[in-house]
């Protein structure tokens, strides 16, 4: 067992075993599994970073073999998710204790985590294709979690959106292999892909990861538990349209200049459209929705770029984004949680009797609008600059215009819920689990973007 | 590695500092962390050392030196911190991250300072922004969010007009020469941007309403370093840059800064003219000397130049002087309302000497600092006039000298309204219970400041000549001069000569004192009238009444334009893109279902209904093979 295998199979594996297991295993094993998880990413990080070879491959036949690697965009999107997902899985064990359907819950988590593991280190294009419809289920039972009318309307618009997305990639899948006559992407690195294959599978991608026009099923979402949403938004399922959009198109294919003149115009059209979003909805968890939605859009801006930094950036932008977003989310967590509400219009004055959960959230908020020093800043700094360096003026303006809608609904939402006056009484607890979870998300955006150099010279030693 | 102490010892001393428990330990460990980074600074000054860089990506580095003004800005910073330290210490008490926050507030303004590159310019410059809003959150969260947006759109501004110099210029590291001619329009659009970045730090109008808003909440000592002296160092250094050394400026960048600053001027004291609070008073006279700042560079003269700089200094040192003497009296009294106050001259002389000392030089009055910078900038403004070939222009200067001129006595009206408010005249208190001077740690700072507004009034030319000429280009050409010792032994003589009266007609007469008549009865002592009941009259004038009118209005307010724009564009792009299309989605699913109920209600399940079906497809067949 390699740390790549073990990185795949603990939690597809675990996902099982937890199934199987009496109900009151499931909730402390589930945290375990995806803990090593972690750690074996870890590894494999390591392995990537001193140039070793990670690999492992079983050839089925011509165009499908069950084939895995490891580099440097692959080992660092795992560690992020897998991270993120493991502290979320830690708040889960207190915010999930009360709901009569929890055991139903790790099981589909851990099986989504080690879908996405799956599909991160996947060599072939159609073993992603499969990863990419576990994850897609795993996230409709996820979303529908509570099985009311409205949470299974929205988990089907969820799937629906994602599918018609994912039929239109099978469809580009299909059209490369008529053309190239192979499916593995070792073998089809550096090969030109024309711009229909391309915009089908950007198709896809738009729809996991929320672009415009695609982008109606996120905040529908916000039905599902917090520590659902957390994942689902903040840390992998919308991760994995950006993912496979580095993967095929920057490590991969070769792409023409039209089609990223398109994804500019794509990007920088979402990040408007979500900020003004989440500056209209009222709901905590539907902000938070439109926010993601916003912020995707520079890292697919980001990726859209052909300066090498610009890459860089966008990764560090994933990282930063994953810590920060699903910090927001399970704050919003706790608050509601707490106070039975979603709505900022009942909340308020939080700050008093919520100072560390206030805290986090401010970290959390900054490092998303991209205040220095918090990690946040450095990537919207990178993004921006080198958008205006390829002579994008205008895409920057407006990746500018939707960093002031991120400030003013963060704040807004901030405001709302923790100043003024107490509306719903409620205390967050000493020795919460749910309360460390979100002030280590905190205090990581903060420190990652003091020494920024840290995850810098990670991310380019990664890739080079 | 001597210049990145300055940044981390500051930083790393914030988290420490945030972990002690007790107060006066907070205070004590932040007050030596703070005078061991004053005297690392003044020693970096005096013996220059190595720049330093921290590569991080590409051409994005981290580098840190000492250019241009850096060097002495950074000493008088670091001043700033350990006299607000100090006065804190003795002030009401704070919350637990205060003096974390202020550790850290001076640690990324000598980021600022030392910056070499844009990238690193960037991030101190943000972080204070974080700060700011922290530091004023002390006060309320409503005046903290409105400082947030407004200084933050201008901090993202910055950054994207930053983006199009870099691209511009090809060049991540910050200019020290003669910067780029305005010769291209996307040229025009960074200037512009990078200006708005700078004048929202610095107060100008229109990006000063957070200010007055804010000194209404927050405690004195987060007013004195932040807008009053912080915020004016970091805005004018950057404006200072970017006229002296990103830009060349030709004559449209000159008129449009010289309206903007002698709009400042006048609007900002008016409104500071007719205050009843303290703190509002001296917020308004915050934003009026930013116009006197920013109309020094823009007369693009050595000499105005060199004022602009010397003014922000002495601009420092008097308003945060005057914001920790009005702390200290309201605080005696227990209010900021000017017309409650009064009389505290005869219990805390040293107080009311040093906020004599800083009245007199925001006014103007010579031989202090004040006087001395000012003097300077009129002398720019009348070279620039007398060198001015361009008729548009020459009457840009004149308007520019005369709203100069008239606002520096209108700022002497509105501090005699101060100064005889709080300290003289009778105590407006409720209680009228006499008070004693100040502890030494509120005084303290305060001595410190009036010490540097008289030295630096004393001796102002030297200074200059020794600390400012150097990072000119041209001469400082003085077409006034200006012996400040020769002014004070004059003035000491006239006040002996004054003495002198007095002292021998003291012998001769006694003074009379005869009680208030009015109508043949007799009344009570208590006529008097606080000092703010004169300025009123101003409010009413015929004329200025409507010019007050609008200068109050709501709708004028850039936080309340910005918030209805956001909100505005938000709802529109909202229900014209996102909403359209979750309709055209739903409109698919409703289309999809219908399909479906369509095909359900075909079949049947009778057989004669499949055979007529059959039939017809086959018909349909027929025709289509039968037409091709």
């Amino acid at each position: 067992m390699t740390p790549l295998t073990l990185t795949i199979c603990l939690p597809l594996f675990g996902a099982f075993i937890i199934a199987a297991l009496p109900a009151k295993y499931k909730s402390r094993l589930s945290v375990f599994v995806l803990g090593l998880t972690f750690l074996a990413s870890i590894f494999c990080l390591f392995a990537v970073f001193n140039k070793e070879q990670l690999s492992f491959r079983q050839a089925v036949n011509d165009w499908f073999s069950l084939s895995f690697f490891a580099d440097g965009l692959g080992v660092f999107m795992a560690s992020v998710s897998s991270f993120v997902a493991f502290l979320i899985s830690i708040y889960s064990l207190e915010y999930m204790q009360d709901y009569p359907q929890k055991n139903d819950f790790y099981f589909w988590m851990v099986l989504f985590v080690g879908s996405m593991m799956g599909l991160i280190f996947s060599a072939n294009l159609l073993l992603i294709y499969c990863f990419w419809e576990i994850t897609a289920v795993c996230s409709w039972r996820l979303i529908g979690f509570y099985r009311r009318e409205k949470d299974t309307k929205a988990a089907d618009r969820a799937f629906l959106t994602t599918f018609f997305g994912a039929s239109l990639l099978l469809a580009g899948i299909i059209l490369i292999f008529i053309n190239q006559g192979t499916l593995d992407l070792n073998l089809l690195e550096r090969k030109t892909l024309f711009n229909w294959a391309a915009f089908l599978l950007l198709a896809g991608i738009i729809a996991k990861s929320a672009q415009l026009p695609l982008q109606t099923w996120l905040p529908e979402a916000g039905v599902a538990p917090t520590p659902v949403t957390a994942l689902l938004h903040a840390a992998v399922l919308v991760k994995i349209g950006v993912f496979i959009f580095a993967r095929l198109f920057k490590t991969t294919f070769v792409v023409s200049q039209s089609f990223f003149d398109i994804t500019v115009f794509i990007s920088t059209a979402t990040i408007i459209v979500g900020g003004a979003g989440a500056l209209v909805e009222n709901n905590m968890k539907r902000i938070l929705a439109y926010s993601t939605i916003s912020q995707l859009g520079y890292i697919i801006l980001a990726f859209s770029l052909t300066d090498n930094l610009a890459f860089t950036f966008g990764l560090l932008y994933i990282l930063a984004h994953s810590l920060a977003k699903a910090g927001l989310f399970l704050c919003a967590g706790i608050v509601e949680h707490k106070t039975g509400t979603k709505n900022i219009n009942e909340l308020g004055g939080l700050l008093k009797q919520m100072p560390v959960c206030a805290t986090a959230y401010l970290a959390c908020a900054f490092s998303i609008i991209g205040l220095a020093p918090f990690l946040g800043f450095w990537p919207k700094l990178g993004i921006i600059w080198l958008t205006i360096k390829e002579g994008r003026l205008v895409a920057a303006s407006f990746a500018v215009i939707g960093a002031l809608f991120t400030m003013f609904y963060l704040m807004r939402l901030f405001n709302k819920v923790f100043l003024g006056e107490v509306k719903i009484q409620a205390q967050e607890g000493k020795n919460s689990l749910m309360v460390y979870t979100v002030a280590i998300l905190g205090a990581l955006s903060l420190l990652f973007g003091l020494v920024v150099k840290l995850p810098l010279n990670l991310i380019s030693g990664l890739l080079r | 590695m001597t210049l990145f102490l300055l940044i981390v010892l500051p930083i790393l001393a914030g988290l420490v500092i945030l972990g002690l428990k007790n107060k006066s330990a907070k205070r004590n460990f932040s007050l030596a962390v703070l005078v061991l980074s004053l005297v690392w600074s003044i020693f970096i000054f005096f013996r220059p050392v190595q720049d330093i860089t921290i590569e991080l990506l590409g051409d994005y580095n981290l580098s840190l030196g000492l250019r241009s003004l850096s060097g002495l800005i950074l000493i008088f910073i670091d001043l700033f911190g350990v006299l607000i330290c100090i006065f804190s210490g003795g002030y009401k008490e704070e919350k637990s991250f205060y003096f974390s926050c202020l550790v850290w507030l001076i640690a990324f303004s000598n980021l600022v300072m030392l910056a070499l590159d844009f990238i690193t310019l960037m991030f101190g410059w943000g972080a204070n922004l974080v700060l700011l809003y922290v530091l004023l959150s002390l006060g309320s969260g409503k005046s903290a969010r409105k400082a947030l947006y407004i200084v933050g759109l201008a901090d993202f501004l910055l950054l994207l007009g930053i983006g199009i110099y870099v691209a511009a210029t090809v060049n991540i590291t910050i200019p020290s020469n003669l910067g780029v001619v305005l010769d291209r329009p996307i040229l025009w659009v960074s200037f512009i941007l990078m200006l708005i970045g700078a004048l929202a730090k610095a107060g100008c109008m229109p990006f000063h309403t957070w200010i007055p808003d804010a000194s209404e909440e927050v405690p004195v000592p987060v007013m004195a370093i932040l807008p009053a002296s912080l915020d004016k160092f970091l805005g004018i250094y950057l404006l200072a840059r970017i006229c002296l050394d990103f830009f060349s400026l030709n004559n449209v960048a000159m008129g449009l800064l010289m309206i903007l600053a002698s709009l400042t001027i006048i609007f900002a004291v008016m409104m500071a003219l007719i205050q009843h609070d303290l703190r509002k008073l001296l917020a308004f006279h915050a934003i009026s000397q930013v116009g006197y700042m920013v109309l020094g560079f823009a007369t693009a003269v050595p000499v105005g130049i060199a004022g602009g700089i010397f003014h922000m200094i002495n601009n420092a040192i008097y308003k945060s002087g005057l914001f920790l003497t009005g702390g200290i009296a309201a605080e005696k009294r227990n209010t900021f309302d000017l017309e409650k106050l009064g009389g505290l001259a005869a219990f805390m002389p040293v107080t009311f000497f040093c906020g004599l000392v800083f009245a007199l030089s925001i006014s103007g009055i010579p031989p202090l600092n004040g006087f001395a910078s000012k003097w300077m900038i009129y002398q720019g403004a009348l070279i620039g006039l007398f060198n001015s070939t361009n008729k548009i222009m020459s009457a840009i200067f004149i308007f520019s000298l005369v709203a100069a001129m008239f606002g520096s006595a209108l700022t002497l009206a509105s501090f005699i309204k101060f100064i005889h408010a709080i300290f003289l005249g009778q105590d407006h208190s409720s209680e009228k219970k006499p008070v004693i001077e100040a502890g030494l740690k509120l005084r303290f700072p305060l001595m410190v400041l009036a010490l540097l507004c008289i030295l630096l009034g004393l001796a102002p030319s030297a200074f200059v000549l020794s600390y400012i000429q150097p990072y000119l280009t041209a001469n400082i050409y003085f077409i006034g001069s200006w012996e400040s010792i020769f002014v004070l032994l004059f003035i000491f003589f006239g006040l002996a000569l004054g003495f002198m009266f007095w002292a021998s007609n003291k012998a001769k007469t006694t003074m009379k004192q005869d009680g208030p008549f009015i109508g043949g009865e007799t009344t009570a002592l208590q006529a008097s009238f606080p000092a703010t009941e004169f300025y009123r009259s101003i409010e009413e004038m015929p004329l200025l009444a409507m010019a007050y009118r609008v200068l109050k209005l709501q709708a004028l307010d850039l936080y309340n334009i910005l918030i209805c724009l956001m909100n505005v564009l938000a709802y529109f792009l909202f229900i014209l893109v996102d909403r359209f299309i979750y309709l055209i989605t739903n409109a698919f699913g409703y289309a999809v279902l219908g399909l479906s109920w369509f095909f359900r209600r075909l079949h049947t399940g009778l057989l004669d209904f499949y055979l007529v079906w059959s039939l017809a497809g086959l018909i349909a067949l027929f025709i289509v093979l039968m037409l091709r």
